[in-house]
């Protein structure tokens, strides 16, 4: 037995003529975080739609905790404790923030229809307790004081966290985060990296995309860098960092500034 | 196999009218992604309008040509007053007015004309010549050939002049298209006003060729029109004539094995047998939602 | 008072069937946001279904007690409502957005020409001397208990699956939410309490005819539903209320403005031979009711419950 909690292997997926993974390995082991980078268009995103069974790969194998994913449907997938979110926010617009995150309850209240319809004791008991997980959930992502307000209202940042608050709700053991950063600004970001820190910390391991490599470099322990979906190199963020077939060849010099940047960060500290 | 062809030629007439109206619905889908549910209703108007400036003592084409630019109007003024305050909202507000508009149109002719039908003061007369042992009316070529004619000025149009590939831009991308500069109020009430000359026309040809018309003549053909635009393919040309050709031959099919009392189902049967197989209907395209 | 009660005992019951209807519907689209442009078929299946048994059988088998014969009814109409639903949802649920608004509009086509092809149920003249069940009172608590339903009903796991499905299908399958079972229910509760209403339909007016499951009748749901916040079920009641009463009110209008005509034809202001004109043109009810629904939609696309929200933001802004 290993103790990876997501092994993807040798998966290979077209559309059409266009190769968009080639041949894509990763490992994330139990607890870690584990990044994704790698230049537009490079099929960052396909991984996870492979993962939550969106599209289905023409070979290869996903396997989370041991079990093959391939071919189960995406509402199944998330009962092997799979949750993720998306690139452009996909918030329940017409919901309120709370009602948003239970939403991300209804697997665990699957078969109380009747009872919830008509208040019995055991239901109530458990939605009662479901609430209190929402609302702790609420605390633990700082979107307490917007308890109420329609999802939409929320500012960009905040959205993003709603999201990653609705996907903890389904209690997963993996969590897929799919470019939480975008679009935030240096404090909001700190703060984030906080919270997938401190969500990690709960024995939640998570796998991330994402294009702030300062980001990504702090918070990681294995990194992987895709290139037209080939694995171009991986290993912890020291070994990517100075991987110059990584940064010459696939990241383009931008990179190099953020590299830079980093290093006169911490040669500040 | 003769009843067969027989069942063809005498459904093209009708669902050549199907198609002349079915654009109007396709051309406005593909630009506002929004079913005009009035539109049928402006084929009655037509139909009434060229009645009236005949009755005035006009000849056929001013009478025909003051219709249509009155129609026109009246298509653009609805849309400017209806429609376009709406269009913002939601999908739902300018559905329910259009249905409102097409309950008013109905009414507002009733009451200034009559509830019941009129004769068309001008017919055309339903020559039949044989061809071998099939019968043909000469009047169905023709209104089939004009048609055919129509879609082929209006493709011309859409593909060769600077307005209609405004409203092909539009249609694929509204909000690039207005930054390009293609106006898009203009274009919109242009797409109005080309479906209304269409659906006008369509009424006249009716009115001439059953010889009456009726304030709810535009409810059935409105309907129909609107499921073979579905049927076709909705957004396209090509699609709405294919369409309106198909309802109209597997109507008079149905005719002629004596289920005439289904036929106002039927249109809708096909409809959904088609998006069951097609979704997009027979000439649409598919558009892809991305993760 | 007793003229008065007499008079408003039809409109209330029409009130109440057409607010149950309007929230078969709401949950169907304002909670599923699956745009059905065909519902009032779902009612007149209902209404016949329920029809075909108190007529043809309930007398071969013998029942003759009211309440369990309105029962029966009940069931069967909300059966048969049900199962047309389901052989609509089945295939049209797979297809998207606009195309299954376009697929249930045929549905009420179709329904609605099966039903006139069926002789032994009166053609296209209608169902006629269907026996009469249920009373006023009856029919306004059964509207609120299926209110009641609607509003648990969101609050259960089916609800909640049912509106994430509405603003997210992606999100909501990456959750674990089955869309298309959902829809489905959905689809099927809204169908079968849309039946619910026509069996009180058809035994309240003792008529019922193949045209009530024509496009105008689905569209005046679609209106109820709207008219009072597409997102709220009491808003559907409130829609309901609009439609039956505005018509009542406009009953009164030519009474109302002929003397203000004549005056203004007197002063010179007005032809007097347009004055039949006008009186026509207000005494056509459908006329006047259409163009009140332009305005109240101009006025306020979102809903009544929109409207609402506004005032209390503006109340909170100033507080």
């Amino acid at each position: 037995m290993n103790n990876n909690i997501l092994s993807i292997s040798n998966v290979t997926v077209k559309f059409g003529g266009l190769v968009a993974l080639n041949n894509f390995h990763i490992n994330v082991r139990q607890g870690g975080i584990s990044g994704v980078i790698g230049p537009n268009g490079a099929g960052k995103t396909t991984v996870f739609n492979i993962i939550t069974g969106v599209y289905r790969p023409n070979s290869g194998s996903v396997k989370v905790n041991d079990k093959e994913l391939i071919g189960i449907p995406t509402h199944v997938i998330a009962h092997h404790k799979v949750a993720r979110t998306f690139q452009n926010i996909r918030l329940f617009a017409n919901m309120s923030v709370c009602e948003n995150i239970m939403s991300g309850a209804c697997i665990k209240r699957e078969g109380t229809f009747l009872s919830s319809l008509f208040m019995l004791p055991n239901s109530y008991k458990k939605e009662k307790e479901l609430w209190k997980k929402a609302n702790k959930l609420l605390e633990f992502c700082g979107l307490e004081k917007y308890k109420d307000s329609p999802a939409i209202s929320l500012p960009y940042g905040m959205q993003r966290k709603l999201e990653i608050a609705r996907s903890l709700m389904t209690d997963p053991s993996l969590l897929l985060l799919d470019e939480p950063a975008a679009g935030m600004n240096p404090t909001e970001k700190l703060a984030l990296q906080e919270l997938v820190k401190r969500i990690s910390e709960q024995k939640i391991s998570v796998l991330l995309i994402e294009h702030d490599m300062r980001f990504v470099m702090n918070l990681c322990e294995n990194i992987t860098v895709l290139n037209y979906g080939s694995v171009i190199a991986e290993g912890p963020p020291e070994i990517i960092q100075t991987n110059h077939e990584v940064i010459e060849a696939y990241l383009g010099s931008d990179i190099e500034d953020d590299f830079n940047i980093k290093e006169t960060l911490n040669a500040s500290r | 196999m003769l009843d067969f062809t027989q069942a063809i030629i005498d459904g093209i007439a009708i669902g050549s009218l199907y198609a002349l109206i079915a654009i109007g619905y396709s051309m406005v889908f593909g630009v506002l992604q929004f079913v005009n549910f009035a539109h049928g209703e402006l084929f009655m108007l037509g139909a009434y309008f060229v009645m009236l400036f005949l009755t005035m003592g006009a000849p056929l084409w001013v009478a025909i040509l003051f219709s249509l630019l009155s129609v026109g109007t009246i298509a653009v003024v609805i849309e400017r007053i209806a429609y376009k305050p709406l269009r913002k909202h939601s999908r739902l507000a300018p559905l329910i007015t259009a249905v409102a508009m097409s309950l008013f149109l109905q009414n507002i002719i009733q009451v200034l004309f009559s509830p019941n039908s009129l004769s068309f003061p001008i017919n055309i007369p339903g020559n039949i010549v044989t061809l071998g042992e099939l019968f043909v009316r000469i009047r169905d070529i023709g209104i089939f050939s004009l048609t055919l004619l129509l879609a082929f000025l209006l493709e011309l149009f859409l593909f060769k002049t600077k307005a209609g590939t405004g409203i092909r831009a539009l249609a694929m991308h509204a909000d690039a298209s207005k930054l390009c500069g293609v106006p898009f109020n203009r274009t919109v009430s242009l797409t109005f006003f080309i479906g209304a000359v269409l659906a006008v026309i369509a009424g006249t040809i009716q009115g001439m060729a059953t010889n009456q018309i009726f304030p709810l003549m535009g409810v059935n053909a409105g309907l129909k029109a609107f499921a073979a635009a579905v049927l076709g393919g909705i957004g396209e040309i090509r699609g709405a004539v294919l369409g309106g050709l198909v309802l109209g031959i597997s109507e008079s099919m149905l005719v002629s094995y004596g289920l005439s009392t289904y036929k106002d189902g039927f249109a809708f049967v096909i409809l959904i047998l088609v998006l069951l197989i097609r979704p997009q209907g027979i000439l649409g395209r598919t558009q892809l939602v991305k993760v | 008072m007793m003229d008065f009660l007499n008079y408003s005992q039809l409109p209330f019951i029409m009130f109440s069937i057409l607010a149950i209807q309007a929230m078969s519907l709401q949950l169907i689209l304002g909670g599923t946001g699956l745009l059905s442009l065909g519902h009032a078929a779902f009612y007149t299946v209902g209404g016949y279904t329920s029809a075909m048994f108190t007529v043809f059988i309930a007398p071969l088998i013998g029942i003759h007690d009211t309440t369990l014969l309105l029962i029966c009814a009940c069931l069967i109409g909300m059966t048969g409502a049900a199962f047309t639903g389901l052989l609509v949802a089945i295939p049209c649920l797979k297809l998207r957005g606009d195309y299954l608004a376009m697929a249930t509009l045929g549905v009420g086509e179709i329904v609605a020409t099966v039903f006139k092809n069926l002789d032994f149920v009166g053609g296209t003249r209608g169902f006629k001397d269907i026996p009469k069940l249920g009373s006023p009172l009856l029919i306004f608590s059964i509207m609120l208990v299926v209110c009641f339903f609607i509003i648990r009903f969101y609050k259960t796991n089916l609800g909640y699956a049912v509106r994430a499905t509405r603003d997210d299908e992606i999100s909501a399958r990456s959750l674990g939410i089955n869309i298309y079972k959902t829809k489905l229910i959905s689809f099927l509760i809204g169908s079968s309490l849309a039946g619910l209403a026509g069996v009180f339909y058809a035994h309240t007016l003792q008529f019922i005819s193949p045209d009530e499951a024509g496009f105008y009748n689905s569209v005046v749901l679609v209106l109820a539903v709207v008219i009072g916040g597409m997102y709220s079920v009491m808003g559907s009641i409130f829609g309901a209320f609009i439609i039956v009463i505005i018509p009542e009110i406009l009953r009164f209008i030519p009474q109302l403005i002929n003397p203000y005509l004549i005056f203004m034809s007197e002063k010179g202001f007005l032809l007097p031979s347009l004055i039949p004109v006008i009186d026509s043109i207000l005494s056509n009810r459908t006329l006047i009711f259409s163009v009140l629904v332009v305005i109240i939609m101009l006025l306020n696309p979102k809903g009544v419950a929109s409207l609402f929200e506004r005032i209390n933001k503006m109340r909170k802004t100033n507080e």
